[in-house]
């Protein structure tokens, strides 16, 4: 077999899952030295894709290659979503992996510097045991225990859910200097979209178990009911209804392209589209690399997400809190 | 009530005045039942974590018998064992009747299923978190075990101390397969039931006070660790 060196990862026809749940990812390469985001609703896989990339479990089906090999470790590391601190000093704790592989030289420097990493002060904190820490700090020494191993894959699972905004910083700045200092892949999951997209080069999103899509598109789950002949419409939490053409069976997951979605003040008539919703701008982020505006705008019980060139913007007036439409076309959901 | 205050006066001054045959007696006790939690955290450990740790066939029905044997009479693992150990038995020719060794098999057959099960519910309750995160953190085999061993200690000490304390206490398998000879097999509960059984209240009453000194100090201990950390 030849190894593509550019990948670090190649998965090729996955299928894993527990009880009614299946993972099913035909093929996902991952480059070396990138960092990509996983992003989806509880259930959707993202977890158990982590675990697979950590190969802590293996698939029933198809191959995890880690530079073209089937096992990744030690080169591959990974911080669960509510880590588990082993019941010893934050010392203990952060050298433990290096201890077990036997790599002790200079330990005491090395496990201040991995402390200095996430931000915790090694005078006060390295001989503190595991039950005399915050939530976020013992995710720090967590994540410090990761970190000493400077591994060629770091993955971490939801890393700055349910911790305070100090520790979410110092993560976050963590995992750029794994990734800028050390050259490590990253691979992170989060519910985050804002948050995964400022720290990440690439989102990969997963809805049911299956990859749908890239980057920050929209997902319309089923179920899906008959409006009319072939027009099938799934019903948003709050009543709305969004519109499209006959799917491949009434549970499938369409995909909205936020470039396909046009942002209107008023409520347009006489126009192709069949879906016009209302909504409200919940956040406005810069795009850098491409000199336009992301917004998040929550309609019916649900985010979506929409780009808008700077002028405009500008020229609308756009704020977090203005009401405005989402106007998109049947035609432009996509089936996963 | 007289001989009562008596009995415990003179249990001091016998304990206080270095007495012979007390402390030979407490010294073949501290002996025998040292060794055999030795040999049963040795033997015990590794397999309360396979019972725990691994899935396999019959697991359930061994757990069941492991168990069900942490309520062994003393009086059945001391006739079990001078059976096998009788000049007729079959480890007739290792001379271990009557012999401090005889006692050491004897309490390692009653305490091991006590060290068995105690180790393998203390590890059965640890955190479903601890396995995936040594092994992230670069643990492969037997670092997986100590690993997994060590984050159970305090249990697993307190099983210890269970353990011991069984052994101490125990009358059963020191009288039948020790035959409680005077400075050589005499236990601390062995010579209890022969003083009391003479009238001698002294030395029993001292002997008793030592046996708890002994459950005390072993209590102590455990605190002290747990402190430790």
């Amino acid at each position: 077999m030849t190894v593509n060196s550019d990948y670090l990862y190649e998965l090729a026809d996955i299928e894993h899952g527990y009880g009614t749940f299946r993972l099913r990812i035909p093929s996902l390469n991952i480059l070396r030295n990138s960092s990509v985001g996983l992003s989806g609703p509880n259930g959707s896989g993202k977890s158990t894709l982590i675990r697979l990339l950590s190969f802590l479990e293996y698939p029933e089906k198809g191959v995890v290659r880690f530079n073209g090999r089937t096992h990744g470790r030690p080169h591959v590391t990974m911080l669960q979503q509510d880590p588990y601190l082993l019941k010893r000093t934050v010392y203990d704790n952060v050298a433990y992996g290096l201890k077990a592989a036997k790599d002790t030289e200079n330990l005491k420097q090395r496990v201040t510097e991995a402390l200095e990493i996430v931000n915790l002060d090694h005078k006060k904190f390295i001989h503190r045991k595991w039950f005399e820490l915050s939530g976020g700090e013992a995710k720090r020494v967590a994540l410090a225990s990761r970190v000493i191993l400077k591994p060629e894959a770091l993955l971490l699972d939801e890393p700055v859910a349910n911790v305070d905004s100090e520790s979410s910083i110092a993560i976050m700045k963590a995992i750029t200097w794994m990734k800028e200092e050390h050259s490590s892949t990253i691979i992170l999951s989060s519910h985050d979209l804002t948050w995964l997209s400022s720290i990440t080069d690439n989102i990969w999103k997963l809805s049911g178990g299956k990859l749908a899509g890239s980057g920050t598109s929209n997902l319309i789950p089923g179920p899906w009911s008959k409006e009319r002949e072939g027009i099938w419409y799934s019903l948003l939490p709050e009543g709305e209804k969004v519109y499209t053409h006959t799917p491949p069976d009434a549970e499938a997951t369409a995909v909205l392209n936020p470039g396909d979605i046009i942002l209107s003040l008023k409520k347009l008539k006489d126009i192709s589209a069949i879906n016009m919703l209302p909504g409200v701008v919940v956040t406005m982020s810069s795009d850098i690399n491409a000199g336009r505006i992301r917004l998040e705008i929550e309609s019916s019980g649900r985010i979506f997400y929409a780009y808008i060139t700077e002028a405009s913007a500008s020229k609308m007036k756009l704020f977090p809190g203005k009401k405005i439409y989402l106007v998109f076309k049947a035609t432009s959901l996509q089936w996963i | 009530m007289d001989y009562l205050a008596e009995g415990f006066i003179n249990a001091f001054l016998l304990l206080i005045r270095g007495n012979e045959e007390t402390y030979s007696a407490v010294y073949t006790t501290v002996y025998v039942s040292s060794i055999s939690i030795i040999i049963s955290l040795v033997l015990g450990l590794p397999l309360g974590f396979v019972l725990s740790y691994y899935e396999f066939i019959g697991k359930k029905q061994i757990r069941a018998v492991v168990d069900t044997l942490l309520g062994l009479p003393t009086v059945v693992v001391g006739l079990l064992v001078y059976a096998f150990i009788t000049r007729r038995g079959p480890l007739g020719e290792y001379d271990l009747l009557f012999n401090k060794s005889g006692i050491i098999a004897g309490q390692t057959l009653l305490i091991l299923p006590v060290v068995i099960s105690l180790s393998a519910s203390a590890i059965e309750s640890l955190d479903e978190r601890l396995r995936s995160t040594l092994i992230t953190l670069g643990a492969r085999g037997r670092k997986i075990i100590t690993g997994t061993l060590y984050e159970s200690r305090f249990a697993i000490m307190t099983a210890a101390a269970a353990a011991y304390g069984r052994a101490i206490s125990e009358v059963g398998v020191s009288m039948m397969v020790g035959g409680n000879i005077k400075w050589h097999t005499r236990t601390i509960t062995t010579a209890i039931a022969l003083e009391t059984g003479k009238g001698e209240f002294a030395m029993g009453i001292a002997l008793g006070i030592v046996l708890l000194l002994i459950g005390f100090i072993v209590n102590w201990l455990l605190i002290f660790l747990r402190k430790r950390g």
